[in-house]
This record gives structure tokens, sequence and C-alpha cells, in this order.
């Protein structure tokens, strides 16, 4: 009866641990290729808030593209949507897109009127109503910032709160990188 | 009483961050002295990795062998007439104790990259 019980703990801890290794195995996998595809922009389309589908690669080519990955309801997200605002000038050689996956029109709306980005003319929202985001830029969290170069090529990314100095000097930077 | 080597790798992390280490953030007290990630560069290791290679330390093994060690005197003590060697003892713990820590390695890690 021991032995049985003993066997029976070893296979439950096995199953654990084997799914445990192929989880993290998995979500490793997936993390690099996901790091691997942001190198270059990805060819991916978001609804405008109008509905109209918008790729990514329409914006124009010469400008920086700065992709902001938000929530309306997340407190990090305000601060830095906040932060954009206020430096609006700051932004002004770049092509801002901010990304949401949110469901709720009226909610985006007034994040963007409360934050004063509808009066930038290089700011763009974009709805993520299927959640492609996540798909092709991996476990990307809330907020996340992706800069490229005017060559499409990624320069950095930053994950979680992200000050504004810290976004425009990665954006001067581009000039120099490509 | 293996344990108290814990204590140990405490103290020397206390004095090293007191004398010879400067911190300036958070992530400099994010370190475990005299363990393999100590020989690498924290900024090219995947987050992933950071927690199992630092778990790899003199002190971890130092309470493999203490703790192999003083079960040989448990064991022969109750179990006088066959007494176990020290490898013996040692295989007792990697089996159990090793065992039981790979899989917290490992739920480390699925947390890891499932929070990051």
């Amino acid at each position: 009866m021991r032995k049985y019980y003993k066997g029976i703990i070893i296979a439950i801890i096995s199953v654990i641990g084997g799914f445990l290794t192929y989880q993290v195995i998995e979500g490793y996998n997936e993390k690099k290729e996901a790091e691997k595809n942001v190198q270059v922009l990805p060819d991916i389309s978001f609804n405008s808030i109008s509905g109209s589908p918008v790729n990514l690669h329409d914006f124009d080519q010469t400008l920086p593209l700065i992709i902001v990955y938000f929530h309306p309801e997340c407190e990090h997200c305000r601060y830095e949507a906040q932060e954009i605002g206020q430096n609006a000038d700051a932004f002004n050689h770049c092509q801002l897109v901010m990304v949401t996956p949110d469901d709720s029109l009226q909610r985006v709306e007034n994040f963007c009127s409360d934050y004063h980005l509808w009066e930038l003319d290089n700011c763009e929202v974009l709805l993520d109503t299927k959640n492609r985001f996540q798909k092709v830029f991996g476990k990307a969290i809330i907020p996340s910032v992706y800069i490229y170069a005017t060559n499409r090529k990624l320069i950095t990314h930053f994950l979680g709160e992200t000050k504004s100095e810290a976004i425009i000097n990665a954006t001067n930077n581009t000039f120099t990188k490509h | 009483m293996s344990d108290f080597i814990y204590i140990l790798a405490g103290l020397v992390k206390l004095i090293i961050l007191i004398f010879f280490k400067q911190v300036n953030t958070l992530d400099d007290l994010q370190f475990q002295p005299f363990s393999i990630m100590e020989l690498l560069n924290k900024n090219t290791v995947d987050p992933l990795f950071l927690y199992p290679l630092s778990l790899i330390n003199i002190f971890e093994l130092g309470y493999f062998l203490i703790l192999a060690w003083l079960l040989v005197g448990v064991i022969n003590e109750t179990n006088g007439e066959r007494p176990v060697k020290f490898g013996k003892s040692l295989q007792l713990v990697t089996t159990s104790y090793g065992s039981g820590l790979l899989l917290w390695v490992v739920l480390v890690m699925f947390i890891t990259l499932n929070l990051n």
C-alpha cells in the first residue's frame, strides 16, 4: 500500500514537473521568436477609431515610428499619455501610434480627450480588437513602447511605464543609427 | 543544522554589500555571492535564467554536502546494523532535496516567464 502511494506521489510530481518544463520551453521559444519578429516593423493592421484598417507600414516612412501599447484603465498608461501630451513638441519629428486592446470605444475616446491626444497631428490611435499585438510583439506588457527608425528597424523598446525623456532620446538616436 | 549555511550566505552578502559593493538601485541588491551568475554579465543573460544561475553557488553546494554528511550520522544512529556511507547519503539528498529544488526552479522560471 505504501509503495502504491509512493508511486502515485512520484507520478503526480513528475506530471507537474513535466508540464511546467514544457510550458517554460514553449514560452521561451515563443518569446525568442517574438523578439526576432519585432526587429523589423511587423506587417500588421489594426482598426482606426473610425473602423478602417490601418497597417503599421502605412505611416510616413520619413519619420521614426513610436508605437505605444496601452490601456485606458491602466494607471501607468495615464501617466505616460500625460507625459506625451505635455511634451508634444518634442515628438514633432516622429509618428506616434497608440495601440490599445480595449474594446470600449467610448473609454478610448475619453482617454484621448483627457490627455489631449486628439490635438496631436502626428498621433494615431488604433484599436487592437483581435489581440493581435501580443501575438506578434510577444507578451508585451501594458504599457510598452517600441521605437522604429525610418528604415523601420527596431531601435529600442521599453516595457512598463517610461519617461518621455527616454523615448525622445531614443528617437533622436534613430537619425544616427541607420 | 545544515540550514545554517544559508545564514552564512546572508552574512557574506551583507559584508559584500557594506564593504565591497556600491548600491545605487534595488537591482544592485539582487545578487548571490559566489554563484555562476556573478561570473556572467547580468545584462547579457535572459531574465529567465537569472534565478537558476544564481542558485548554482558555493553555499547551495555546501548545503548538499553538509546535509548528506549530517544525514550519515542520523541514519547510522537509528539503523546501526546496516551503516550507510557518505556517497549513499549524498545520493539520497540529491534524489529527494535535489528533485524538489529542480521542481521549484522550474516553477520559478514558469512564473518569471508568465509575469514578464
